[in-house]
């Protein structure tokens, strides 16, 4: 049977299946297993440790699609661990010579055209792939990669058991704190969360992920209520949405919750639900984790793709904003803001009564997509803030020179809305394209843009593109140094496609696709780690990770799966 | 016997269900490069017009198309209309393997070589593929494959590539090098695929590759036939032998030159647009390159700038002060271009010296990248503004096109030019010229005669006939508009009345040469369509004929039939309905205060006009005497309504539409994204809707509504009061939340029964809100209470109170308005006492955002919206008996009077001395400040006698709006991702090329495609 029959049967036999909780087999918790979701945590102040700027932790989300057990699972895995299990690339011995262990770089043999370097830092040149030893070439077709599979057991941190058929996860760290306007800070104790979509159940499961300072984290890096009596399983008061005795609007779930994404602090968390017009809003309330507040109804039918819009910068920093919400769909041509509002809490008379807060998500403006001759089908969506961040850099440094007169005041005013909006990209299947745009310039709004996307551009790619990650890739320059040579981090649009076994990198700089990652079956989810020069692909298919090389100063094996983490395992139907 | 059986059914059923299945050769085509390649031993490569040979059909044409996705180029011999497979031992189509993803692809002049720039890590560089090897080996050579190739490496990649010539030196010799002495040749000579481009055909000169390199800013200068000397296989550095730097002059500042018809109004206080100069901060980066003789224009992807290149001595090309993209409509805006096209040379009849023009791609224009004209012929390098883009006349009546840009309803991902004739040979001299306009006249005389339409249009000036230069924009999605550069056949392509006058007539018609119509013998010498702008240069050329009759279908601006009146109330008396009818034309070119010109209109084919005579010697149109009568006057119960449709600009008209003459209607559909934000005790509110931009939509407080009073000459004593009456309102159209919503039982509903009634304060609060604001069951007939006047309107919020409120009761009502209708109700702004005009365009008004993002009006400062308007304000009859009621008290209460103190009132008919109402209304009559004309409508509205409700509505359709000509590949596939184009000028084939389509080829003279392309 043909790869994508053999996916279809088993979409028939998923949408036939009902998951009962508590019944079949317990997930192994610590095997990837048709992986869907793949998160970093933040680039930023962890652990109340400013130097750890890097991310530190992988999150892969998996699905038991195959209904083979009665739950499924949320791995952690170390990404230093990671990084120093993974072959360095390298041009040339010096650049393995950083940790003075004597490896030199797997070059080209003069003596021995045949023999195919790897380019990789290397022990013995004999055994590039070291004791693991290297991958049956007519397997790097189905499993690209020079190497065997590395075992993640190492640097695995943690697990815990989910609801069958996650669809994706996210990072967010606490929002626990605010300022004096009310924003949210990095939480001290640098705590954050995980949120998951579930199909199974139809719920939003939350997971709290532990700092590395507290004790409970020897024990798991993830507190979700497990060890419940369901095996490391996440509890049921961590997972939202199925109760609606749970929030205070009665509201539910509904199926299929799919896309998920939130507001940069997770205060706001946003699920889009495919077999319906409608988007779910949950608020996080904190210890007691998110509750649905809110559905966005008379939506077009199959809500996919969904991205948060970065907040704009304001002269005024007391200027209210509302989180706003780009929605992408499969039967309709075009993309919907969304908009989440908060009225004031209402406070009765009755003491007994808790304060009652009314949340709104609403479709506020829509734009049609234009730039494909079919247009319809759009999936993932990605909004790239960093053109408006570095403008707005340069504004605060010309305010901070200029002073706080109301001139200078209006200078600000005019320099922020004046900034490059952000990018904002999509993935397209009829025909399998990559939109190119940006949010819509306009001076009617204090922020300088309507917050809707303009697509300038649409560039062909191969069938099937799904997703769209906006990540970094290193490239030489000179602010960076890892004991090799010095690098930059450069933006780059990551667009997979799922049917065609590919991974389109862009770069917005030079306008084009600057290289295909050939991948094994089913590239789905996608975490960047550029600071590393890495990026991990969860092959959904086989269920496992590939490993692609970022770092454009090793030319030879950029854009290349360079290793492979666990062992890949076809579908039981083509076993 | 039964096996028999079941092979027969299998049989059947197979052939009753053929799956064709179309397997395609090529993935991801790019971009196209022709080669004309003969039958010479070895096949050499000859100038493209040395193809096809029809006679001995020795040359082929051979398309080479790269594919991004495989690293190759596909190669297509169009006259054995075939796709080669280059490697016939491998299963499947192979092409030409390059050694990484190919991007630009360019032909020498006479065809020797075709050299494709690629990129990949480690892998930048140029490919030369010698025309003697681009074809299947034969027998006895070795395989095509990446050996075969001359190659060289270059730091970064390359961008666009354009082929120049050095020219011979004055001594008449060729330099081999630019370099000075030149270097010593490569050490080995590809033998096995020769090329020759220094004495190929072609212009004398050698070739040079003028390749793009965006990453390190610059422009370098490679030669062509050092780089096919190469040793084929290798992969050695390219030897630049100049670098260009591209940082011409910048001036400090500059801006675009404002035609007569968009200078802000003499007077008027408006401040001069701040251009945004070129940042020489950004390093320049180049894009698409265009070489024409002896110059190159290269687009900047990063600065706004397109740089010119004197190529006159390509060694040592200067850079040429640059032309500098702006935006009419962004002047803030820094415009970076992606792609250009410099067209020929277009030289006519009456204009020797000719025009030439440069297209150049807006690549961030919101929302879809456009195209930008300059006029190379009108470049002074001093004058920096007469280097910005041209900004066209005509403007004000092309609602969908920016002034100084070709936008359309998708990006363009590419640009090119075709200049092309079929003279028509002189029957005195038998030879054709080149470049002869049509020409009307009917007394001139001369071969420029023969390009006048036939009767039936068959041959002459009509749109199928391209003759002159054009331009094509390619789309992203399928399309390829064609554009009207300089089109041959323009001067017949007009009416047939003429107008020596200085002023446009109701056609757009200005500064004739003759008086008499357009006619000889009978025969029209001209199309005698709707408007003299059917062709306007740098504009969509127009699909069809704009001319509504019998043989042609309705295709000029007609109406479907005459508007229909509809109220959602009670049925109106038809002697009691309000009227719409339409009215005479002001006559522009008479000076007498009276002069008028006929109110005309097609209905369908059939032409109506308001013609006080009919027969010879009057005017047309009312000179035919089958002619239909369009009635004016509103008190004619008889006469249908009416209105006329300007034809000045059939560009105003965007296809068929819907339009709605709504009584109080609404300005946008409703929304529910809108927050009413009430403090305590206040008896004003907040309507807060970041997204609804509100000035966008139109909206118009009592201050804004004031200028249209004066304009209406409203008493000054009663202004006030008429901008409050006039002033929008907004409508709460959305229903309670439902009745077990929490709102009721936790939220602030709790409240809204002791806020409505505190006697009855345990009354459910949704039942005390729908007993004071009405449900929602008839949505055309809410309860006013829901009314909110606009005090002020800004882009993202509105100030309102209640509607028709007073002292304490507006605190309460907003208070029961504010705890009934929580967050997320739906709502609507609407216009208050006047009709609205819906459909037809967003935004045909001029409202924009002023000083403190206040809704104000942009017309006196922005000329392009002076003719945009949706607002009409009824005349009233001061003799007509209004409809009257009886109060509570038993008086008799005048519903309306038609006076001009009336707040409610726009305009009062004047009264003759004999007590006559003067009726209707004529252009500089009384009351003429309320003939209603915007870009697609002009007529006037008379109140009935019955007071108008909400919702009354008269609804009429256009038909014959402008369809632009296009070439579209949605007939070849329905997921088209056109990504180049090309031009094969022998043939008259356009060449697109498509991702997944292939290579297209369409035919100019007919537009259809030629088969059997495409080929994929």
């Amino acid at each position: 049977m043909r790869p994508l029959l053999r996916l279809a049967a088993l979409s028939v036999l998923l949408l036939n299946a009902c998951y009962p909780p508590g019944d079949g087999k317990a997930p192994p918790l610590d095997e990837i297993y048709f992986p869907t979701g793949a998160a970093l945590d933040g680039s930023w102040e962890f652990d109340r440790r400013p130097e750890t700027t890097k991310s530190q932790y992988l999150y892969i989300a998996n699905s038991d699609f195959d209904l083979q057990y009665r739950s499924s699972s949320l791995i952690s895995y170390n990404l230093d661990l990671l990084s120093d299990r993974i072959p360095r690339s390298c041009n040339t011995n010096e650049d393995c010579n950083a940790k003075g262990d004597g490896w030199v770089c797997d070059t080209p043999t003069p003596n021995d055209t045949k023999r195919v370097p790897t380019y990789y830092c290397v022990q013995d040149v004999a055994k590039p792939c070291g004791d693991s030893g290297e991958r049956v070439s007519a397997d790097q077709v189905l499993y690209p990669g020079r190497c065997n599979p590395l075992d993640p057991a190492d640097m695995r941190v943690s697990s815990v058991g989910i609801g069958a058929f996650a669809s994706d996860v996210i990072w967010r760290p606490n929002c626990d704190t605010t300022d004096a306007n009310g924003e949210c800070e990095n939480d001290p104790e640098g705590r954050s969360r995980l949120f998951i979509p579930v199909r199974g159940d139809s719920t939003l499961h939350w997971i709290d992920v532990l700092n590395d300072d507290d004790p409970k984290w020897q024990e798991n890096q993830f507190d979700c209520g497990q060890n419940n009596g369901d095996e490391d399983g996440c509890d049921a008061a961590h997972r939202s949405g199925d109760t609606p005795d749970d929030n205070i609007d009665r509201l539910e779930q509904n199926p299929e919750p799919f896309g998920v994404d939130a507001t940069e602090y997770g205060e706001f968390v946003v699920v889009t639900n495919q077999t319906t017009g409608t988007v779910s809003l949950y608020h996080d309330e904190g210890v007691k984790g998110p509750m649905l507040v809110s559905i966005a109804s008379g939506l077009p039918f199959a809500p996919i793709g969904i991205a948060a819009i970065p907040k704009p910068t304001f002269a005024e920093p007391t200027t209210k904003y509302e989180p706003g919400f780009l929605v992408t769909y499969r039967n309709a041509a075009q993309v919907d803001l969304l908009r989440a509002h908060e009225e004031p809490p209402f406070t009765s008379d009755d003491s007994a009564r808790p304060p009652y807060t009314r949340y709104t998500l609403r479709r506020a403006a829509s734009v049609p997509v234009n730039a494909n001759s079919l247009n319809f089908d759009q999936r993932g969506i990605a909004i790239d803030k960093s053109p408006r961040v570095a403008d707005y850099d340069k504004c605060a440094n010309t305010a901070a020179q200029c002073g706080a007169s109301d001139e200078c005041k209006a200078a600000l005013e005019t320099c922020l809305r004046s900034a490059h909006q952000p990018a904002v990209f999509a993935a397209s299947r009829a025909p399998a394209s990559f939109l190119v745009g940006a949010m819509t310039t306009d001076l009617n709004f204090v922020s300088g843009t309507s917050e809707l996307p303009s697509f300038t551009d649409s560039l062909p790619l191969s069938v099937g593109p799904s997703r769209v990650v906006v990540g970094k890739v290193r490239v030489p320059g000179t602010t960076f140094h890892d004991g090799s040579s010095s690098y930059d981090l450069a933006s780059r649009i990551f667009i997979v496609c799922f049917d065609s076994r590919r991974i389109f990198v862009y770069d917005p700089a030079r306008r084009a696709i600057e290289a295909i990652v050939s991948t094994g079956r089913g590239p789905h989810a996608l975490a960047v780690d550029g600071e590393r020069g890495l990026a991990y692909v969860a092959h959904f298919t086989d269920s496992y990770l590939g490993v692609i090389s970022l770092d454009l100063r090793f030319p030879k094996t950029y854009a290349a799966i360079v290793a492979s983490i666990g062992t890949p395992k076809a579908p039981r139907s083509s076993k | 016997m039964l096996g028999l059986s079941v092979a027969a059914a299998v049989l059947a059923s197979c052939t009753q269900n053929p799956i064709t299945v179309n397997l395609h050769a090529m993935q991801s085509s790019g971009k196209v490069s022709f080669v004309c390649r003969g039958a010479d031993n070895p096949a050499k490569g000859h100038k493209l017009d040395e193809c096809p040979d029809y006679e001995a059909g020795s040359r082929h044409t051979i398309a080479l198309v790269t594919q991004t996705f495989t690293n190759e180029v596909a190669v297509v011999d169009l006259a054995a209309q075939q796709i080669a497979d280059i490697d016939r031992t491998t299963p499947g189509y192979s092409f030409l393997r390059v050694g990484a993803m190919p991007g630009s692809i360019v032909t020498t002049p006479g065809g020797a070589a075709t050299f494709v720039g690629v990129t990949g890590p480690e892998k930048n560089g140029i490919f030369a593929l010698p025309s003697t090897c681009i074809m299947p080996p034969m027998v006895g050579e070795e395989a095509r494959d990446l050996t075969t190739w001359p190659a060289c490496h270059l730091s970064s990649e390359p961008g666009d590539i354009a082929v120049v010539v050095d020219p011979v030196q004055v001594n008449g010799a060729q330099r081999e090098s630019c370099l000075n002495p030149a270097p010593s040749p490569p050490t080995s000579t590809n033998v096995d695929c020769p090329a020759d481009t220094v004495n190929e055909a072609g212009p004398v000169g050698r070739r040079k590759l003028l390749v793009a390199l965006p990453r390190e800013h610059k422009v370098i200068l490679l030669d062509a036939q050092r780089l096919l000397d190469q040793q084929a296989g290798k992969f050695p550095e390219c030897e630049p032998e100049a670098t260009f730097a591209l940082d011409a002059e910048i001036p400090a500042s500059y801006s675009q030159i404002l035609p007569e018809d968009l200078k802000p109004t003499a007077g008027a206080m408006c401040a001069s647009p701040t251009y945004a100069t070129a940042d020489k901060s950004e390093l320049p980066t180049p894009g698409g390159i265009a070489a024409l003789g002896e110059r190159a224009y290269v687009a900047d992807t990063s600065r706004a700038v397109v740089h010119v290149l004197d190529l006159s001595d390509p060694c040592a090309a200067q850079e040429l002060p640059p032309l500098l993209p702006l935006s009419y409509e962004q002047p803030w805006r820094s415009v970076k271009t992606s792609r250009v096209a410099v067209s020929p040379l277009s030289t006519t009849s009456k204009n020797p010296r000719g025009q030439q023009f440069l297209y150049a791609i807006d690549q961030d224009d919101q929302p879809a990248a456009s195209v930008m004209v300059f006029d190379l012929t009108a470049v002074d390098p001093n004058k920096p503004d007469t280097r910005t883009p041209l900004i066209f006349e005509g403007a004000k009546r092309q609602p969908y096109m920016p002034a100084d840009r070709l936008r359309f309803n998708a990006p363009v991902q590419d640009v090119s030019f075709v200049l092309r004739d079929f003279p028509k040979p002189d029957p005195t001299t038998g030879a054709g010229e080149f470049g002869l306009l049509c020409e009307p006249d009917p007394s001139a005389s001369g071969p420029g005669t023969l390009y006048r339409p036939n009767s039936d249009f068959s041959d002459g000036a009509r749109p199928i006939n391209l003759r002159g230069l054009f331009g094509f924009a390619m789309l992203t999605n399928g399309q390829v508009a064609v554009i009207d550069a300089d089109d041959f056949d323009a001067p017949c392509r007009r009416p047939v009345t003429a107008n020596k006058g200085s002023e446009e007539d109701i056609h757009g018609c200005k500064g004739d040469d003759i008086s008499t119509p357009y006619v000889l013998n009978g025969a029209n010498t001209v199309t005698n369509e709707s408007s003299c702008h059917i062709v306007e240069p740098h504009r969509p050329r127009s699909a069809s004929l704009s001319i509504s009759s019998s043989t042609n279908g309705v295709r000029a601006p007609s109406l479907r039939t005459f508007p229909q009146f509809s109220t959602p109330s009670a049925t109106v008396p038809v002697a009691k309905q309000p009227r719409m009818m339409a009215t005479d034309f002001d006559d522009p070119n008479s000076n007498a205060q009276s002069a008028t010109l006929p109110a005309q209109v097609n209905v369908g084919s059939q032409l109506y006009a308001n013609c006080a005579k009919k027969g010879a010697g009057q005017p047309p149109p009312c000179d035919d005497e089958s002619i239909s009568s369009l009635a004016t006057d509103p008190g004619d119960d008889n006469a249908p309504n009416s209105l006329t449709l300007p034809l000045m600009e059939p560009r105003s008209y965007s296809g068929d539409q819907t339009l709605q003459l709504v009584y109080e209607g609404p300005l946008f559909p409703a929304r529910n994204s809108g927050f009413l934000q009430v403090a305590d005790g206040d008896s004003q509110g907040i309507l807060q809707d970041r997204d609804a931009n509100f000035c966008g939509a139109g909206v118009e407080d009592s201050d804004t509504i004031r200028e249209r009073g004066v304009a209406l000459k409203i008493p000054q004593s009663s202004l006030d009061a008429w901008s409050q009456a006039h002033a929008d309102y907004v409508q709460i159209t959305g229903d309670f939340p439902a009745a077990d919503d929490q709102y009721w039982a936790q939220g602030q509903g709790t409240q809204c029964a002791a806020k409505i009634n505190a006697m009855k304060s345990t009354v459910p609060g949704r039942d005390a809100c729908v007993g004071k604001f009405g449900n929602i069951d008839n949505p055309a007939i809410l309860n006013t209470k829901r009314n909110l006047s606009i005090l002020k309107a800004a882009t993202g919020e509105l100030t309102v109170t209640p509607q028709g409120c007073t002292g304490k009761n507006c605190i309460d009502t907003l208070d029961q308005l504010d705890c009934c209708f929580p967050a997320g109700t739906a709502y609507t702004v609407r216009a208050s006492n006047q009709w609205l005009v819906i459909g037809g365009g967003v935004g045909i008004h001029d409202i924009g955002v002023g000083p403190g993002n206040r809704c104000v009006h942009t017309a006196s400062c922005d000329a392009r919206k002076e003719l945009y308007g949706q607002r009409v304000f009824e005349v009233c009859d001061p003799k007509v008996p209004f409809e009257t009621h009886t109060d509570e008290e038993n008086k008799v209460v005048v519903d309306s009077y038609c006076e001009a103190n009336n707040p409610k009132v726009g305009c009062v008919a004047g009264v003759d001395s004999t007590g006559k109402t003067q009726l209707p209304v004529q252009p500089n009559g009384e009351a003429s400040q309320c003939i209603f004309e915007n870009l697609t409508s002009r007529f006037v509205v008379y109140r009935g006698e019955q007071v108008n409700v909400p919702n009354m509505a008269f609804t009429w359709q256009t038909s014959g709006g402008f369809v632009p000509q296009s070439i579209s590949l949605l007939p070849l596939t329905s997921a088209a991702s056109p990504q180049s184009l090309g031009y094969l000028p022998e043939q008259g084939w356009l060449a697109v090329v498509d991702s997944t389509v292939g290579l297209a080829l369409f035919d100019l003279n007919s537009l259809g495609v030629v088969l059997p392309s495409p080929y994929f």
